[in-house]
């Protein structure tokens, strides 16, 4: 074996014997297929909570508002995080001719990543979340996520340092990117101020808040669910296939222009809402260039199989490959599309959006690790898959459950969209109950929930197919192998890439500069330009009572499906009132804009049904509203309030800079108490009887405040 | 609203003049940089996952008509 740095004429370089470790690949491969079939369990269960709300047995921790969150963690970082890393344990290694840097940094890696993915599934069904879409967990997770993060990469850069092949192949580029952004937008995105173990406010509030989240959760789509995957695309695809890359050089413009581009087209998730409308459009307008690297990834990709279509009629791998690169292209396709300002006010909130990051997740992350385990694990287990017959059925039944599963999301998203703007000829909204849009969904939504379970079938097919075959096989732990030493002085640069190309430090800094130029032409502006949130002096800070209740929806995850953010549409502001203004969310940490309607928006909800209503609809919505798929919270009547952190939190939000006066802290509990009692006595006097410590006095103070600031000022600001 | 802030800029103007030309430049570099690899390393690097000996690699390539 020779290294090509050394060319034809160093066949007399030492050559090293070394091995690589097949133990870590094994066990993030086996993680990722637990993890990835109890994500999709959970996908299950909720897919089905949304025609049949019974199904959350009547318990707190298994509501659809704390259950949507596991579930889009475990798929995320638990599923795919752990294929991500059972692939680049694999790849890099062999790509760079050297065993990786530390076996010690391998395991803290591995188990840290678990005890993590555990905390998870601890945490977020107690509602303990700092309600951030994909960033949900609380911050002791998020300095262990952190800490974690970095091991990993300390073991990659410092096994590329001591690497064998002069050359960093393409993939690897792909890894270190991965590494340096998820570290910065997953430390940026979750700067919080703690006030105990399981609670924390983020720094930024309102429209700051949001404009960090979507950076944020449009780029973990980038950087943790794309780009990791592209690498192990430029590895995986062509060792299945046995030939090259289609195109080496497609690859290195590739790679600089996704990154590049990727990180500025976060605000296309907040299409008319509040952000200032510069942001809008320039998230618009590197959305739309995003196709051109996307889709050439892609072809790169499927091109790279011109020649060998004949073994993908007979290979599973090849095949779960050509749908997974098929599936990237279409989505990358369509989110550029669903970025257009008036493509995105038909979809956005509807089941359209779910629809495409399901094509992504299920076709792209999910075929792509399926395809990955099915080629990995009989070679480090030095044998055959136990059944290709078993995986091709398993493509199959994953292809039609991605169609069960998709096409019928679209429609719904397609219909309630036109049912959502519908107006008569007397100019009124046609279906001004909000609940006749959701009552004619549940058909699709049902046939949504046997798409997943088609989807969750397959894979279980797929565990017991990789079972028989590790059965049948024998794990190698340690596979031998040789190399040439890599001499210090390598032969003479002649272009500037090559520069890069040899060097990983110098690669990921300048990644870190590409991808930060992005991020900080985004947020300095709305961050110091003071005119970007202008002020709106009727807008007031929240009472402790107030608070305490928002805390309860926070908890409860009532925004994976309640929007608050009204946009400028005739048939929103008929439907629910006033548009939302920037400067009314200057006390909102976290922000809570949402991004998926299932029930009504909740922005101007303040004062429109009385205290007795919001009692009974949390008691039993079905009994307010018949055919609602809401759960019942039965528990926020019977639980009793924690009051002992008022003080905390109210001193937490002055220390963010919310005007409470000074010594508030003190007097807070007393104002806390007073306006509970008073909600409590009008519930009374409906002969409800409830106590006024109660958490549902909390949330009903909360939502009867929400949005009626500007309702109840003399004039109404534009912005 | 957005008017207002951006004017509030000194010599906003060449902000996006400047953007674009960077971003122009970039890409143009990348492209007169790939295009004029050399034929023999693009290929030795694109061979790097198959693991072959530097004579399969090439051959490997050429029979691909990369």
């Amino acid at each position: 074996m020779v290294s090509h740095s050394q060319g034809k004429g160093a066949n007399s370089a030492q050559i090293e014997h070394f091995s690589y470790n097949n133990v870590l690949v094994r066990n993030f491969a086996i993680a990722t297929t637990f993890w990835g079939v109890a994500g999709m369990l959970v996908g299950l269960l909720i897919a089905t909570q949304m025609f049949w709300p019974e199904a959350n047995f009547e318990t707190s921790w298994l509501t659809f508002g704390r259950l949507r969150p596991l579930h889009t963690n475990a798929v995320i970082f638990a599923f795919v995080g752990n294929g991500m890393f059972a692939g680049i344990y694999y790849a890099v290694p062999r790509l760079v001719k050297a065993r990786m840097f530390s076996d010690l940094l391998g395991k803290i890696h591995f188990w840290g990543w678990q005890a993590i993915i555990l905390s998870a599934l601890i945490t977020l069904p107690l509602g303990i979340t700092s309600s951030k879409e994909y960033a949900e967990l609380e911050w002791p997770i998020d300095i262990a996520i952190a800490l974690v993060w970095v091991v990993f990469g300390i073991n990659m850069i410092m096994t590329l340092i001591k690497r064998r092949e002069r050359h960093l192949y393409v993939a690897i580029w792909f890894f270190l990117a991965t590494f340096v952004t998820v570290a910065v937008l997953h430390i940026v995105n979750n700067l919080e101020l703690p006030i105990s173990l399981t609670k924390s406010y983020p720094l930024f509030a309102g429209v700051q808040d949001a404009l960090v989240q979507w950076w944020y959760g449009h780029n973990a789509v980038a950087f943790f669910l794309t780009t990791p995957y592209l690498g192990l695309m430029y590895y995986f695809v062509p060792k299945a296939s046995n030939r090259p890359i289609y195109s080496y050089r497609l690859s290195i413009i590739h790679f600089w222009s996704l990154i590049f581009i990727y990180i500025w087209a976060g605000p296309h998730h907040l299409l008319y809402t509040s952000l200032p409308d510069w942001a809008q459009s320039l998230g618009t307008v590197f959305s739309v260039m995003l196709i051109a690297p996307s889709w050439g990834g892609m072809l790169n990709g499927l091109l790279t199989l011109r020649g060998a279509w004949d073994k993908v009629r007979t290979d599973p791998v090849l095949k779960f490959f050509v749908v997974a690169l098929t599936a990237y292209g279409m989505a990358t396709l369509e989110g550029p599309l669903l970025s257009f300002k008036n493509i995105n006010a038909h979809t956005h909130y509807t089941d359209w959006t779910i629809a495409h990051v399901h094509v992504g997740g299920l076709g792209w992350n999910g075929l792509f690790t399926f395809a990955m385990l099915y080629w990995l694990v009989p070679k480090i287990y030095n044998t055959k898959l136990h059944s290709i017959k078993l995986a091709n059925a398993h493509f199959w039944i994953a292809t039609l459950g991605i169609l069960f599963y998709a096409i019928p999301l679209y429609w719904a998203g397609f219909t309630q969209a036109l049912m959502w703007k519908d107006f008569n000829e007397a100019g009124m909204l046609t279906y001004m109950n909000f609940l006749d849009t959701v009552v004619q969904l549940l058909p699709m939504y049902k046939l949504r929930a046997f798409g997943g379970l088609l989807y969750v079938v397959g894979a279980l097919m797929m565990v017991y197919n990789i079972w028989k075959t590790i059965a049948a096989g024998k794990l190698q732990p340690e596979e031998e192998t040789s190399a040439p030493a890599l001499p210090k002085q390598g032969e003479k640069i002649q272009r500037w890439h090559e520069w890069i190309e040899r060097r990983p430090i110098q690669m990921t800094i300048l990644s870190t500069v590409l991808i930060a130029i992005g991020g900080l032409v985004e947020f300095l502006p709305t961050y110091f330009v003071e005119s970007n949130v202008p002020k709106i002096a009727a807008v007031q800070p929240y009472t402790p009572l107030e608070l305490q209740g928002r805390d309860i929806y926070l908890r409860e995850g009532c925004y994976v499906c309640h929007s608050q953010m009204i946009r400028p549409f005739r048939f929103e502001t008929e439907r629910y009132g006033e548009y939302s203004k920037s400067g009314e969310f200057i006390y909102d940490r976290p922000f809570q804009w949402g991004s998926k309607r299932t029930g009504p928006d909740l922005h101007r909800l303040g004062g429109k049904y009385g205290d007795s209503w919001h009692f009974n609809h949390m008691l039993d919505p079905q009994s307010i509203s018949p055919g609602s798929v809401m759960p019942p919270y039965p528990w926020l009547i019977e639980n009793d309030l924690d009051k002992s952190n008022t003080a905390a939190k109210i001193e937490a939000m002055q220390t963010l800079g919310v005007p409470y006066p000074e010594g508030y802290a003190d007097q807070a509990l007393a104002d806390l108490d007073a306006q509970a009692q008073k909600i409590a006595e009008g519930l009374n006097k409906e002969n409800i009887p409830v106590d006024k410590d109660k958490e549902i006095i909390a949330l009903i103070a909360y939502l009867q405040r929400l949005g009626t600031d500007i309702k109840n000022a003399e004039t109404v600001p534009d912005k | 609203m957005y008017k207002d802030v951006l004017r509030s800029i000194d010599g906003i103007e060449i902000f996006p003049v400047i953007g674009i030309a960077i971003f122009f430049l970039f890409f143009v570099a990348w492209i007169i940089y790939v295009t004029t690899m050399k034929k023999q390393d693009v290929d030795t690097y694109s061979a790097i996952p198959l693991d072959l000996d530097l004579d399969d690699k090439i051959k490997a390539n050429d029979e691909s008509n990369i």
